[in-house]
């Protein structure tokens, strides 16, 4: 080879290293770039990963949080997914629920996008239930399926026929109202023609005693005998002795049930008409003995009353508010004690005390009803607890005696128990206003 | 644009022009990217079509020859590439009809940035389809030379032609022969690597 034949190689050789040199730098340098792609994809794919696990522990925690039952079902109707509170509402496994036809727990699977139907629970009960139905589409618009959200109306349908009863109780109380108002007048001029003829029974009692000189004269005149005989015959027929004895009483007995009258009338007014929702000075003794007179016909065949009046002077109050508390309290107590004479057959006793404190006075209502059973007694202020059997009892009284006595008038209401004895119940109102609430 | 491109277009210069080619060409363009393009990178359309006219003047030829040479060389890399995507569509005409709704949806799902030509179909016969193109670069050679690369994938030269143009758009009447609207042939990539 020349000299410049190999030097031209040489060029030739170096300008391919040169080129090979200059390839390898430049993948290297995509390798690099690679590298960081692949660096930057996988802390992307980390981030997204992490937005996937938060955004499905954000809706797993929407679902565990529901109050609703949800379902989801293809558009075959078969269930695909079941979460929410559907298991809490139905005792039905949501899993056992995948695969299975809406029906079997929206048995009735009407069309329409909000309405109320039954969800059936395990064992056959049915709950009502609001069910809301929305389409489910793919990201082409495509309907897939269906989704179910079945909110329990159960306390609502409850709340509804409390309500019916309420308007209807309402609307007895206005008759009652009514009733009591035109009861008054009549009660009035009757008591008050009773008193008369009272008073003129005792005039003409003293007149018959003045009679008996006029008798004794007479005796003494020709003919005289003839018409003693003839009063005495009269005097006779009619039992003058027996009239004279019982007759004054008979005036007397008319006026006291004159008064009951009047006094029952005078309390079913307080209570069917208590006025508005003002706070004013009221007596507490009154407010009890007119409970008392309302809810005899609960208590008395089954228990004695003592009434404790102590001194309190006007406490300012409700007196509606108050005398629903009361008559609540006393009813409760009566039934409790009802049960305690279908066991034994004694009859038992409510006795109740009215008690001034320097802040407020107390009323304390006591009963023989045997107490509250332990695992009850932290439950009986809530609303819809009874211990009474269905549709005796709403589970209401003693939950809005507690809120008319705490929340509205700020005041106390609670109670001991003397296990198989009774229970006392103690209502302590604040002497002063309480504020606005 | 896909850095994929850029790199079936330095396999196609360096397999035409020699294996220092690209380099050269890139050497001598002035391009918008610094970088060595990579597959996964995105780059400006601007300096694919500037490299397209580098080579096109550097080599002697046109641009509808060099696109139209550029496509039929690139189909069978692309095809390898993605032998997943290419499963079940065993004929040119399924591979057409899938194109938009099955490779490019794929597409998206690796870059969501990707912003890859439309490829729509109109069935004209039983034998024919008007295959309709939808891009702002209006590469017309270079869908050509595609149809040519699926032809030599399958086998089964087809017969096409551009009989419409919109501005940067354009519709292909593309006429398969018999076996090729029903027949299935196995992808192997031995037999064409």
């Amino acid at each position: 080879m020349s000299t410049q034949s190999a030097a031209e190689a040489a060029t030739a050789d170096g300008e391919q290293v040169r080129r090979l040199e200059r390839r390898l730098a430049r993948v290297q340098r995509e390798n690099e770039i690679l590298e960081t792609m692949i660096e930057e994809k996988t802390r992307s794919l980390y981030l997204a990963q992490e937005r996937l696990r938060k955004g499905k522990l954000f809706l797993e925690n929407i679902l565990e949080s529901m109050q609703a039952a949800l379902l989801i079902t293809d558009h075959d109707g078969l269930i695909t997914l079941a979460g929410g509170a559907t298991s809490a509402l139905t005792g039905r496994d949501d899993a056992e629920l995948v695969g299975r036809p809406i029906s079997v727990i929206l048995p009735s699977n009407r069309s329409d996008s909000i309405v109320e139907e039954e969800l059936m629970a395990e064992g056959g009960a049915a709950i009502p239930v609001l069910v809301t139905r929305s389409e489910l589409s793919d990201d082409q618009g495509n309907v897939t399926g269906t989704v179910y959200v079945a909110t329990d109306i159960s306390d609502r349908k409850r709340l509804e026929v409390e309500l019916r009863n309420a308007q209807r109780l309402e609307s007895i109380g206005q008759l009652a109202a009514g009733v009591a108002h035109e009861l008054n007048t009549p009660i009035q001029f009757v008591g008050d023609s009773v008193r008369f003829l009272g008073d003129v029974m005792q005039d003409l009692m003293e007149l018959l005693e003045s009679y008996e000189d006029v008798r004794q004269f007479a005796m003494g005149i020709d003919g005289g005998a003839d018409i003693v005989q003839r009063l005495d015959a009269k005097e006779d027929e009619i039992d003058l002795e027996f009239v004279r004895a019982e007759a004054p009483k008979a005036v007397t007995r008319t006026l006291d049930g004159l008064d009951r009258v009047a006094t029952i009338v005078k309390a079913l007014k307080q209570f069917s008409h208590p006025g508005t929702d003002d706070m004013a000075p009221a007596d507490l003794n009154e407010i009890v003995l007119n409970t008392l007179t309302v809810a005899k016909n609960e208590y008395k065949y089954v228990a004695e009353i003592e009434f404790d009046a102590g001194d309190l002077g006007d406490v300012v109050c409700n007196r509606g508010d108050i005398g629903q508390v009361l008559i609540n309290l006393v009813v409760n107590a009566a039934h409790a004690i009802g049960d305690q004479v279908e066991a034994t057959g004694r009859r038992g006793r409510i006795s109740i005390r009215t008690v001034d404190d320097d802040t407020g006075a107390a009323i304390e209502i006591a009963d023989t009803g045997g107490g509250i059973p332990p695992e009850v007694q932290n439950r009986v202020f809530e609303p819809f607890f009874t211990t009474k059997e269905v549709g005796a009892g709403s589970g209401q009284g003693l939950a809005l005696a507690h809120n008319l006595i705490v929340k509205k008038h700020q005041g106390r209401l609670w109670f001991d128990v003397e296990d198989g004895i009774g229970t006392t119940f103690h209502v302590w109102l604040p002497r002063q206003s309480p504020e606005p609430s | 644009m896909k850095g994929a491109i850029f790199k079936l277009l330095e396999d196609f210069v360096d397999t035409r022009f020699g294996p220092d080619a690209f380099d050269e060409l890139v050497e001598s363009t002035e391009l918008e990217t610094v970088e060595p393009f990579v597959g996964p990178g995105n780059y400006p359309p601007g300096d694919l079509l500037a490299l397209v006219a580098a080579a096109v003047a550097a080599h002697d030829t046109t641009v509808e020859q060099f696109l139209r040479a550029f496509g039929r060389h690139a189909f069978p890399s692309l095809a390898r590439s993605v032998p997943t995507l290419m499963e079940g569509l065993d004929t040119p005409r399924a591979f057409l009809g899938g194109l938009e709704s099955m490779i490019h949806t794929e597409v998206r799902k690796l870059d969501p940035e990707a912003d890859p030509a439309r490829f729509t179909v109109t069935d004209v016969d039983e034998g024919s389809i008007l295959l309709h193109y939808r891009s702002p670069f209006g590469l017309f050679p270079l869908v050509e030379g595609f149809l040519d690369g699926i032809g030599d994938w399958y086998e089964t030269p087809l017969d096409h032609e551009l009989v419409e143009v919109d501005q940067t758009n354009g519709t292909f009447l593309v006429r398969f022969p018999d076996h090729a609207m029903t027949g299935s042939i196995a992808v192997v990539d031995t037999v064409r690597s």
